[in-house]
């Protein structure tokens, strides 16, 4: 048996006549978690309702557990799919408490099983005290572990999660992430994850797909998404990005100002202009290197500095320093390239 | 059904009733009901939005108790105010017997005013309605951050002008519907008209029915009415468009209230109006009580508290989990037919009791003659005069209180909550049971007593469908006030008063707890 969960094949999902998703495709591995990224708008909880079964793809197949679920003909009942939801509104039912809204979707087994199962979750998600109490008298970051709790209790093959960090403080946020991302792992369940945040996707996923242009334009793990973005549009919204100037030299070799690097420039053609991608940890600030830029913008962020550089031909780059690394605007500082990799756009 | 049915008969042939109606009538019907309807919309407006102004904005003695009293006068239907006053300086009245009593004036006082005009109607409609527009207008004023008014201070803006450029136009949507509340109500008044002898559409209607028994006549006059009401409604829908001006920012500041120079004429004026809008009303009732209580039927008045209780209860419920179930089917399958079956039961409310009660009892009459004659059997009345022809017009009239009230809480009820039980293995009823309802509740209780209390009350259907020797309350005020014995309505009229209070110490809690300062 192959260890895909979930495989999303040639997907068309259609809105009051929209397209809303063309042609996605997607195989998520039994264990991962998978962050769907994209901008607002742009799909990600259309396709995350279809995979729940709230919504009708237009055509396409989706399988869970290699078995068709969804031809766009005939669709498997949502309570069949056993899968969890979780909304961004959490959707805890306020007439029950939280024992009570663990234990909803246990309704098949035992008294003694659910209270069995419903403890359990309790302990693991620190969350045994308030078991008595109702939605309204627990705080934000304990309801976002109740709708984990209920989500999880009844042992889905697969967890989908609609945006539930997003309306947590960053440092009850840091906590609960890794909480639930350990009782994910332990339970060892699969789950596709919306986000809009980075650094939750960073933090939680193995994988992550971007959703752009009605389709997953990029699926990698975050590191490859960070560092070999396969457009302008994901780099820019995995973090902070320049573009200098290059020109291609030969099949291997590019010449910026920063200096010549090895990339591929598969593609392009001798003396074709182009765009490299540099982001701020690929700048390394060294008084005794060769090249300066002047400080033309400076931001404290605690650990460190983010400054932007403008460089000898006024293009412009950022960098990261250390906080006792203190530069005055107008300074010219000693800066130099340090890149694993070359990302290369057209100009 | 009702509607349709009265709009389908006005071209039928024209009467002699008609033609007198049209001749001598007609005219004082529209003159009458326009001029009441003008000045009570005006003072109500006039009343209701100042002193909402004044409880909101500005510390005075007992300004929170002033805030409570000043919306009683919903609790004493229309037509008990117009007896109680009517009552007032006649020979059993509080004020006949306290100034004979103090100063030998009772006769000054019994010819000092007279009510049974239009005028008297305007003063009754006013202070019985006024408090629809000040119970809107009060969270519309309050709810909304005190800088605004504090940015009209800074920028130079008298208490005048803070008023009418900033506190006007912010409760405007407040006060058009409530006017259009008050209008309604005003239109579809019966038994005050009646009492006070001004004839408009609503008593014109009735006389040409059941006086005159000319059904065409008063399906034209119902048609007018009704044309009135629905332009109205469109007017009421155009002028609010999808203006809310509500709270932008959604955050309300804690702030003083400005304590004025004038307090003691605010006190003043508060106290004015309570006096005459409640004190006076309940001090007159207790006299009477006191002065009739040993000929008193006590059996008869608990008998008319059952029959009343028992026909509110039955026509509550049934109200209930009719427009539950057209708002849950509308929940669960959004189409065009039940986007408009809501919309259509949220228009009951404005068709006037007598209008309906006509444009049910027709076709139904219609429909048992032609039964009765089919089938060669000789009782024609199979529906008229039960309790289901009852039903079916209260239903129609108050739906709409009902739908509106579950309708928006089944909206405010998240629709990941059907999902995450459908991901369960719920179906849609079992999520109604284990989610909807219980959830609902206290939605359902509300809509469930202002019904029942809205019927308790209901005046013109039920004295036109009731079954023969079927009494209630309102029936009983209005025989004893057509009977010309106003002193005996103390008890009866008392018991009234509070079980209307219910829902008035329901609603207004719910407005005044959200008004925070």
């Amino acid at each position: 048996m192959s260890d895909t969960k979930l495989k999303l094949e040639k997907v068309n999902i259609t809105l009051d006549s929209k397209v809303v998703l063309n042609n996605v495709n997607l195989e998520v591995i039994d264990g991962d978690i998978v962050s769907l990224m994209g901008s607002s708008a742009s799909g990600k909880t259309s396709l995350i309702r279809s995979i729940a079964g709230f919504h009708n793809i237009t055509s396409g197949y989706i399988y869970i557990d290699e078995k068709i679920v969804d031809d766009s003909k005939k669709r498997e009942d949502i309570s069949k799919r056993n899968v969890g939801v979780i909304f961004q509104d959490l959707a805890l039912f306020p007439h029950l408490t939280v024992r009570e809204n663990i234990c909803f979707g246990l309704n098949t087994l035992s008294k003694k099983e659910q209270f069995d199962r419903a403890e359990k979750l309790e302990e693991i998600l620190n969350i045994v005290d308030i078991k008595h109490r109702y939605p309204d008298q627990i705080s934000g970051g304990q309801q976002q572990r109740v709708a984990i709790a209920r989500a999880i209790a009844p042992g889905p093959k697969l967890l989908l999660l609609d945006e539930p960090f997003s309306a947590l403080d960053y440092e009850l946020k840091d906590g609960l992430m890794t909480d639930i991302k350990k009782l994910i792992k332990s339970e060892k369940i699969t789950a596709i994850l919306i986000t809009h945040s980075a650094e939750e996707a960073f933090k939680m996923s193995d994988k992550i797909a971007f959703i752009s242009e009605n389709t997953i334009m990029q699926y990698a793990d975050p590191y490859d998404l960070y560092h070999k973005p396969v457009s302008k549009e994901i780099a820019n919204f995995f973090g902070i990005s320049s573009y200098i100037k290059a020109t291609v030299k030969d099949s291997s070799h590019l010449s910026s100002i920063l200096g010549d690097f090895v990339a591929s420039t598969e593609g392009y053609n001798k003396g074709d202009e182009v765009r490299m991608l540099v982001r701020p940890d690929d700048i390394i600030h060294d008084d005794h290197a060769i090249t300066s830029a002047k400080v033309i913008e400076k931001t404290f962020r605690g650990s460190d500095f983010l400054y932007r550089l403008e460089l000898k031909d006024k293009q412009t780059v950022y960098c990261y320093a250390p906080s006792h690394h203190n530069h005055s605007l107008n300074e010219v500082i000693g800066v130099k390239l340090d890149l694993d990799h070359l990302i290369v756009f057209e100009d | 059904m009702p509607v349709v049915f009265i709009f389908l008969n006005i071209f039928s042939e024209s009467s002699e009733v008609w033609l007198h109606i049209q001749t001598y009538l007609l005219q004082d019907y529209v003159m009458n009901s326009l001029i009441i309807v003008i000045f009570v919309a005006a003072f109500t407006v006039i009343i209701g939005t100042s002193l909402a102004w004044i409880v909101s904005m500005y510390e005075f003695p007992g300004v929170n108790i002033f805030k409570w009293l000043l919306i009683l006068p919903m609790a004493i239907p229309t037509y008990v105010n117009g007896y109680i006053y009517s009552g007032l300086n006649e020979t059993s009245g509080i004020l006949f017997n306290v100034m004979e009593y103090y100063f030998g004036l009772g006769p000054y006082v019994y010819n000092l005013y007279d009510l049974q005009n239009i005028y008297g109607v305007i003063f009754i409609m006013t202070i019985s309605l006024y408090p629809y527009v000040y119970l809107l207008c009060l969270p519309a004023f309050a709810n909304h951050s005190y800088s605004v008014f504090e940015v009209g201070k800074s920028l130079g803006l008298n208490r005048y002008q803070r008023l009418t450029k900033i506190g006007l136009p912010i409760v405007r949507p407040a006060v058009i519907a409530g006017v259009s509340f008050v209008i309604m109500e005003t239109l579809a008044e019966y038994a005050t008209m009646e009492y006070f002898g001004v004839p408009t559409f609503a008593t014109g209607i009735f006389r040409a029915w059941f006086v005159l028994g000319d059904e065409v006549s008063s399906f034209r006059l119902s048609s007018i009415l009704l044309t009135l009401v629905f332009f109205l409604i469109y007017f009421e829908e155009m002028s609010r468009g999808k203006r809310k001006f509500d709270n932008p920012t959604n955050k309300i500041y804690e702030r003083k209230k400005e304590v004025p120079k004038n307090k003691t004429q605010l006190v003043i004026l508060c106290s004015l109006v309570v006096f005459f809008g409640s004190i006076l009303q309940f001090s007159q009732i207790f006299y009477w009580i006191s002065y009739s209580l040993e000929r008193v039927n006590i059996l008869f008045i608990f008998e008319l508290i059952t029959s009343s209780a028992s026909i509110a209860l039955i026509g509550a419920i049934v109200i209930v989990l009719f427009t539950l179930n057209i708002a849950f089917i509308s929940r669960v399958t959004k189409n065009i037919f039940t986007t408009l079956s809501i919309k259509i039961f949220s228009l009951g409310y404005a068709i006037p009791g007598v209008v309906l009660a006509v444009g049910i009892i027709t076709p139904t009459s219609y429909m048992e003659k032609a039964i009765s004659s089919v089938l060669d059997y000789p009782p024609e009345n199979l529906l008229s005069g039960t309790f289901f022809l009852l039903l079916i017009a209260y239903l129609v009239r108050f739906s709409t209180i009902s739908i509106k009230t579950i309708d928006s809480g089944f909206n405010k009820i998240s629709s990941s909550y059907d999902l995450l039980a459908s991901s369960f293995g719920y179906s849609k009823l079992q999520a109604l049971i284990k989610i909807h309802l219980p959830i609902l509740l206290p939605t359902i209780s509300s809509a469930t007593i202002l019904l029942f209390v809205d019927i308790v009350k209901e005046l013109p259907m039920t004295l036109i469908l009731r079954p023969f020797n079927f009494n209630t309350l309102p029936v009983h005020l209005y025989e004893l006030a057509e009977a010309e014995n106003l002193s005996s309505i103390g008890l009866p009229g008392l018991i009234l008063i509070i079980i209307c209070l219910i829902p008035v110490i329901i609603l207004s809690k719910g407005i005044i707890k959200n008004v925070r300062h």
